[in-house]
């Protein structure tokens, strides 16, 4: 039995061996877009000392960045990339960026960084409704299609103010649309998903302006 | 203790199943916290360790070196481990590391249960079979006296040299021999049961043993690759 015991030990000593070698081993996760295409742990990693500013640096230099406000220069304050960058995270591909909101000034403008999809129609404390963990809403629930009142929420994105926008509507749908109230989303747009229309023979139950 | 036992057990497979659902996470098992909590699961585990130390090298069985404290360790540190683990189990030391120290503590409560179970059963019989054992012994002079009993083609010739009081003892004198018969059979039955799980005690040390190794593998690749907390 003692035989089977130190075979037992020299297997899982081989074993870890093997496993210490075989860098792929060790991978806690797919890399970003960023950096797949590199194979070697060391590029990266120095041996017991990890992942350093200065190893990032060998390839990404940082730009001249006084034109931003002290409390946006985030990399300044923690003075360390792996602080907000982390990698082998695998899902979502190619988001290393990991931004901790609790750091940020209370009064920091979220529209610093985030686009208003609301343009402005509920002003810009975005933290009241949305909070800083996620973008969803807890128990908000889409009113019915039916109610017809877009327009409390929701502007009219940029795209629908130009001309040439409304011209090629017209030439597919072969109707006249310039007097179509631009903000009457829910005469193509279903509440399901923004790019989600409303087809063509789903219009003929929508009453249009002739 | 034994609530103690039932109670982590409970735990452990809370934190084993519950987690997927409540607690995954990419980053956690890296973090200051997670490593903290994996550190303290590893020393948990290498606790273990005390009793079979005890038990080989110091030779201290029973009540000075109890079980209970192995078990307890041997669920409390793989919860902890469960917990650091955050549920992901990206690198294949992580989940060869993962993988083992399930088995492991499957296979302990498995022996844990059943050794145990059958340990008590096979104690029980043993007690029984002795008690009819020696009152075979004290009645075994009046086998002489039930040969007739004992062997029907006789018994015809010799019948009515048996009384009826006569007969009522051979039946019950052979009524225990087959109590003793069956008893040993199913005493050579757990004896075998028994050496089996001694086969399973070496299986449960020989999986520790890979355990313990991926344990310590998975340290020195940590280490080596750098801790993400330390700047």
């Amino acid at each position: 039995m003692k035989a089977a015991y130190i075979i037992a030990v020299a297997a899982s000593v081989a074993l870890c061996v093997w496993l210490f070698l075989y860098e792929e081993a060790a991978k806690p996760g797919d890399l970003s877009v960023f950096h797949e295409e590199i194979d070697q742990c060391n590029l990266c990693h120095r041996p017991w000392r990890g992942v350093s500013d200065d190893m990032c640096l060998q390839c990404h230099s940082f730009t001249d960045v006084s034109f931003l406000t002290p409390e946006i220069r985030f990399y300044e304050a923690e003075d360390y990339c792996l602080k907000c960058h982390v990698e082998h995270r695998g899902v979502p591909p190619g988001d290393i960026s990991r931004m901790d909101h609790t750091l940020l000034n209370g009064r920091l403008m979220c529209t610093r960084c985030h686009t208003d999809v609301h343009s402005g129609l509920f002003d810009s404390d975005c933290r009241e409704c949305h909070g800083i963990k996620t973008w969803d809403i807890p128990g908000f629930r889409h009113p019915p299609q039916d109610e017809r009142q877009c327009r409390l929420c929701h502007a009219v994105p940029f795209s629908h103010e130009d001309t040439g926008f409304w011209k090629k509507i017209e030439m597919t749908h072969e109707r006249k649309w310039q007097d179509i109230e631009r903000k009457d989303c829910w005469r193509c747009h279903t509440t399901r998903n923004w790019r989600h229309l409303i087809m063509a023979h789903e219009l003929e139950k929508v009453s249009l302006p002739e | 203790m034994e609530k103690n036992i039932n109670g982590l057990l409970a735990v452990f497979f809370v934190v084993l199943t519950a987690g997927f659902l409540f607690h995954r996470s990419g980053t956690f098992a890296g973090s200051l916290t997670g490593h903290f909590i994996g550190i303290a699961g590893a020393i948990m585990m290498f606790m273990t360790l005390i009793y079979p130390f005890k038990k080989r090298v110091l030779g201290r069985r029973g009540r000075k070196n109890p079980l209970g404290t192995h078990i307890l360790y041997g669920l409390a540190g793989p919860s902890l481990v469960v917990i650091h683990s955050a549920q992901k189990l990206d690198s294949l030391i992580g989940q060869m590391t993962f993988l083992a120290m399930v088995i492991v503590v499957l296979s302990g409560i498995v022996g844990r249960y059943l050794f145990r179970s059958v340990n008590r059963t096979l104690k029980d019989q043993k007690k029984e079979l002795e008690v009819l054992r020696s009152t075979f012994e004290k009645r075994r002079e009046e086998i002489a006296a039930c040969e007739a009993f004992f062997h029907p083609e006789r018994a015809e010739e010799e019948s009515e040299a048996i009384d009826a009081e006569q007969r009522d003892r051979c039946a019950r004198l052979l009524e225990l021999a087959r109590s003793i018969s069956e008893l040993e059979y199913a005493t050579s039955f757990f004896d075998s049961t028994k050496s089996m799980f001694s086969k399973w005690m070496r299986v449960h040390h020989v999986l520790t043993l890979f355990l313990f190794s991926f344990v310590l593998l998975h340290v020195l690749t940590v280490l080596y690759y750098g801790l993400r907390w330390l700047p």
